[in-house]
């Protein structure tokens, strides 16, 4: 920890053909990222709440795609779709309410089938799967400001549920709450004073 | 889980938030006294009349907002939007398995061969629901339901 901010972490990584996740099940005892490199291995991570939260299990899913595209050794473009979408089903059926995940990995899918050959099949769930990523962190930072309209100076939230979130911004749900008590690591966070009750 | 005070209070502390973890029981008492002024929680889905499925929990807390009359607010991406969805109850919920409920980090806490009930997830009616927010804005509920629903269809898939 050594006083660094979680603001700095990041709660999934893609890493040149790995996925590299924060282990939530560790934490808080330690902080110990665990690399990634097979669907078996995601699919594990996402059941067994190493990797939770509703988006980062979205974005888990879609670089598990990515992670197949990366290695696969698939000759044609049908041998390609046979792989992809074997590793789809078996990333659906890891846990059944969030409905990121199945929104993130139809996203990707839906590249592989209007790809007309390999090379651009293969390139495309790369890509998408990486837009997804990233564009989790302009998400979370754009829901944190729209948030932060709601609250007043001194008021104290209630959180449930909290995710960790994915890609830079590294941190949770709510981070623009928390965030906006002067912390002082994003622009728009000195509005407000208000402290935080969790559960 | 233990998710507060694993994970949330982890994150605080590290970003020096002032913040006070309580227990889930803890928060009629809290409420009561006037201690909380609005309520935050995430979403796995959210269908398409408001009603919210989130982390075992949320709906009791709603419930108590609702009574305390303090606003509940959901933040989550519009991914978490189920344009398949009409109604939260239809969502297919996820039982966990029964050694989340026995043990607590390893250490079991209750007899052998107790039975176990573990919904991981419940559905928070819209009318307890105050506001979404998203990326796309803050839709009140049930005013702006119509405006998420076309936001919602202008994203791809």
């Amino acid at each position: 920890m050594n006083g660094e901010s979680f603001f700095t972490l990041r709660t999934i990584k893609w890493e040149n053909g790995v996925i590299v996740a924060i282990d939530q099940k560790q934490l808080p005892k330690r902080l110990r990222y665990v690399k990634i490199r097979s669907v078996e291995q995601l699919s594990e991570a996402i059941k067994n709440l190493t990797i939770r939260g509703a988006p980062a299990i979205g974005v888990a899913a879609a670089l598990g795609l990515a992670l197949v595209a990366y290695k696969s050794r698939a000759k044609s473009l049908s041998d390609f779709k046979r792989e992809i979408a074997e590793a789809y089903e078996k990333l659906k059926s890891t846990r059944p309410t969030a409905v990121n995940l199945f929104w993130a990995l139809d996203r990707v899918f839906k590249k592989v089938s209007e790809a007309k050959d390999l090379k651009e099949a293969k390139k495309s769930v790369v890509e998408e799967a990486k837009a997804i990523w990233m564009r989790d962190y302009e998400i979370n930072r754009q829901i944190g400001e729209y948030g932060a309209t709601l609250l007043k100076d001194g008021d104290i939230v209630l959180t449930h549920c909290k995710w960790l979130k994915p890609a830079e911004c590294g941190s949770t749900s709510h981070y623009w709450i928390w965030n906006s008590t002067g912390s002082n690591k994003v622009g728009y966070s000195q509005r407000f004073t208000h402290r935080s009750l969790c559960n | 889980m233990l998710q507060g005070a694993r994970l949330t209070a982890f994150e605080l502390l590290m970003d020096r938030i002032p913040f006070k973890l309580i227990t889930d029981n803890a928060v009629g008492f809290i409420m009561r006294k006037k201690l909380v002024d609005k309520v935050i929680v995430g979403a796995d889905r959210v269908a398409l009349n408001g009603d919210v499925i989130n982390k075992i929990g949320t709906y009791m807390l709603a419930v108590l907002a609702n009574r305390h009359g303090i606003p509940f607010y959901v933040a989550a991406p519009m991914s978490t939007v189920d344009l398949k969805l009409e109604r939260g109850d239809d969502a297919p919920i996820e039982f966990r398995s029964r050694e989340e409920v026995v043990t607590i980090c390893g250490c079991r806490i209750a007899p052998e061969g107790v039975d176990v009930l573990n919904p991981a997830f419940d559905v928070t009616p819209s009318e307890l629901v105050t506001a979404i927010i998203t990326e796309r804005g803050v839709f009140k509920v049930p005013d702006d339901l119509d405006r998420l629903k076309t936001a919602r269809l202008e994203e791809s898939v």
